[in-house]
């Protein structure tokens, strides 16, 4: 089949772009360090009273002489435990690791305008780590249909400078 | 119904070439020698559109936009 000048260009352009396409996202994965959330570990939705999910909260941990921050949650009909009743408070430019789980139905994770975003599936725990590099106030919301008050069910996240950070109310 | 004379008619043009139909037709090209450059600008351009809206949206939007999962 002829294919005239023109159109061989064009093609070729296209090809060109899928290969710029790709390795703009290898790149990303590659040097930007960006991340998706894998597969973390699976739970017991029955029993999380067994599990550090029984007392959801922020927990300091110390990696390799630095200090960081665990927060876990559980995601419930209708709220966030904690973030809803009460703001998940974290210091910025700290890393903070988040584990969320469901002990019923499936929920999300998404702190609104933001990258953090994951299903809250119950047996399995979502597990992903990031540091706010900014104190302010960050919403969450639930982005999976989860019954009759999905639409109301949502949370905060309350990032302060790491000075100001009280660590009064952080969990065992 | 359409009657004899006038398929018959129809027929002799459809046995007809393009150009036998078109006797205006001054002079003929071949398909190189026709350049679409208009057709050619128009795609580059919207080609470029989807470069520069793909570097804004991933590297700027996405890549830039901290807190991001880091791990």
């Amino acid at each position: 089949m002829h294919i005239h000048k023109f159109e061989r260009w064009w093609i070729r352009i296209s090809y060109v772009l899928i290969a710029f396409f790709i390795a703009t996202v290898v790149y990303g994965f590659v040097s930007m360090d960006l991340k998706v959330i894998g597969n973390y570990q699976t739970i017991d939705p029955q029993n999380l009273s067994e599990t550090p999910f029984g007392t959801p909260g922020v927990r300091e941990v110390t990696n390799g002489g630095v200090t960081e921050y665990e927060v876990y949650v559980q995601t419930i009909q209708f709220a966030f435990l904690p973030g809803t009743s009460s703001p998940i408070t974290v210091p910025a430019d700290t890393r903070i690791t988040f584990y969320v789980t469901s002990p019923d139905v499936l929920h999300g994770f998404d702190v609104a305008g933001t990258n953090l975003n994951t299903m809250a599936i119950p047996g399995q725990v979502a597990k992903f780590t990031t540091i706010f590099p900014e104190v302010r106030e960050y919403g969450i919301v639930c982005n999976e249909y989860c019954g009759p008050a999905h639409h109301i069910m949502e949370g905060k996240i309350n990032v302060v400078p790491k000075s100001e950070f009280d660590k009064s109310n952080l969990v065992e | 119904m359409p009657d004899e004379s006038s398929q018959s008619a129809d027929l002799a043009e459809y046995d007809k070439s393009w150009e036998q139909r078109n006797p205006e037709i001054v002079r003929e090209i071949t398909i190189e020698e026709y350049k679409p450059v208009g057709t050619l600008v128009i795609a580059l351009i919207y080609l470029v559109i989807i470069v520069v809206m793909w570097i804004f949206m991933y590297f700027i939007e996405f890549g830039g936009n901290a807190p991001s999962i880091i791990d």
